[in-house]
């Protein structure tokens, strides 16, 4: 039986574990590993990790990978119910509107709006008086709020349906 | 012609068109809309006429005869150029200042669906700050944060307006050709700037653009990266 040496040896650890050697060198490798315990040390080391693979199971997937995954892929989701709202939004300012006489109406309440917000400018300056607040008008008021409540609903969801993806992404970056 | 001289050349092409598009304007505008925006515009009234200055219009135009002095219709191209300069220009300024978040917008509006989408929120926003505006109102020392929010939202449709301008020049870099983006960005800018120069349409496409800007800005929150997440307070 020949003696090997280490540079010899090495390259034959491997098909040695597969066990693909003939007889005759399998024992000349064998005997070096023997009488060297670096080559010993490869040889533990090659040894294990076939040991390592066939230990190894595939893993379960989480219960919600399907899911989660169907989730990520999905098409963006556009808020079909953009247009909706906008139709109570209309009738709103149409009643508005409507209770102002028209554009002329909408036109002198902005032109009060502008004279009032330049006096209270002017007063903020020490330049002119605080002008008087404006009668209340409770029907123009509850019309006000509606609409700025159901325009915050809407934006809210339309906001919430265009923004879910990016916030998928960023979740996931 | 070649491809590095494409993009100069519909620059100018168009703003020899929004020039154009002025006269027609500054000639229309005194004629039908407000006829008697003479004595807004005109400064030479109640002035001494100039020596050799025509007692009566300047004779004929592509577009019909200027208004009745010289200075009236100077006075009315001036307001209109200009008006149509300082949107190209802040605009142009919008993208110079916020060049990634405009990129971001952008890259959001992928679709017309997007556009659309933007538009109903531009439109919920405008009714929103009105509504709010007039609640404001009642409070009296609370007005100027109406008057805050008119010019964060006007701020706002500029920057959308700028970004719907740079998805336009995207598109249209696909055809043409590349070049500075500046060059073509403004492009684009100069080209919607004419669609506002159209008498009496253009300033409904201005609105329609403006609106829809606004909403955008709104939808992205000001081409912010992760959009409305509120994962940045969560550290």
């Amino acid at each position: 039986m020949t003696q090997l040496t280490c540079g010899q040896a090495r390259p034959l650890l491997e098909p040695y574990v597969d066990g693909s050697l003939d007889g005759e060198t399998a024992a000349a490798v064998r005997s070096h590993l023997a009488g060297c315990a670096d080559c010993r040390n490869q040889h533990l080391e090659a040894v294990s990790i076939p040991a390592r693979l066939r230990a190894l199971t595939a893993p379960e997937p989480p219960s919600d990978l399907l899911p989660s995954v169907m989730a990520a892929v999905a098409r963006v989701r556009r808020p079909r119910f953009a247009w909706g709202p906008l139709i109570l939004e209309i009738g709103l300012c149409a009643l508005i509107a409507w209770y102002l006489s028209g554009l002329a109406g909408l036109s002198a309440l902005f032109s009060y709006t502008s004279g009032e917000l330049s006096d209270v400018v002017g007063w903020g300056l020490g330049t002119t008086q605080l002008p008087a607040a404006p009668s209340l008008d409770l029907l123009l008021v509850l019309a006000c709020l509606a609409l700025v409540t159901v325009t915050g609903y809407h934006l809210a969801l339309i906001i919430g349906a265009t923004s879910e993806p990016s916030g998928r992404r960023a979740g996931q970056g | 012609m070649t491809a590095r001289w494409r993009w100069p050349a519909l620059l100018v092409a168009l703003v020899v068109l929004a020039l154009l598009l002025c006269w027609l304007d500054a000639s229309l505008f005194e004629r039908t809309v407000l006829p008697g925006s003479r004595r807004i515009l005109t400064r030479g009234d109640g002035l001494p006429r100039p020596a050799g200055f025509p007692p009566r219009g300047l004779g004929g135009t592509p577009f019909g005869p200027f208004p009745e002095t010289i200075s009236g219709a100077l006075f009315s191209l001036g307001w209109f150029a200009a008006t149509a300069l300082g949107l190209v220009a802040l605009a142009a300024a919008m993208l110079v200042a916020f060049p990634a978040r405009a990129r971001l917008v952008v890259d959001r509006l992928d679709s017309l669906t997007v556009a659309g989408t933007a538009l109903v929120a531009g439109l919920a926003t405008v009714l929103l700050l009105f509504a709010f505006s007039f609640l404001l109102r009642l409070t009296i020392v609370l007005l100027p944060l109406a008057g805050a929010l008119s010019i964060l939202a006007a701020l706002g449709a500029l920057f959308g307006i700028a970004c719907l301008a740079l998805w336009l020049a995207g598109q249209a870099r696909l055809r043409i050709g590349p070049a500075h983006p500046l060059l073509i960005a403004l492009t684009a800018l100069v080209a919607f700037a004419d669609l506002a120069l159209i008498p009496f349409a253009g300033l409904f496409l201005l609105g329609l653009l403006a609106v829809t800007g606004l909403g955008l800005t709104v939808l992205t929150r000001f081409g912010s990266p992760r959009g409305w997440a509120m994962d940045e307070l969560d550290w």
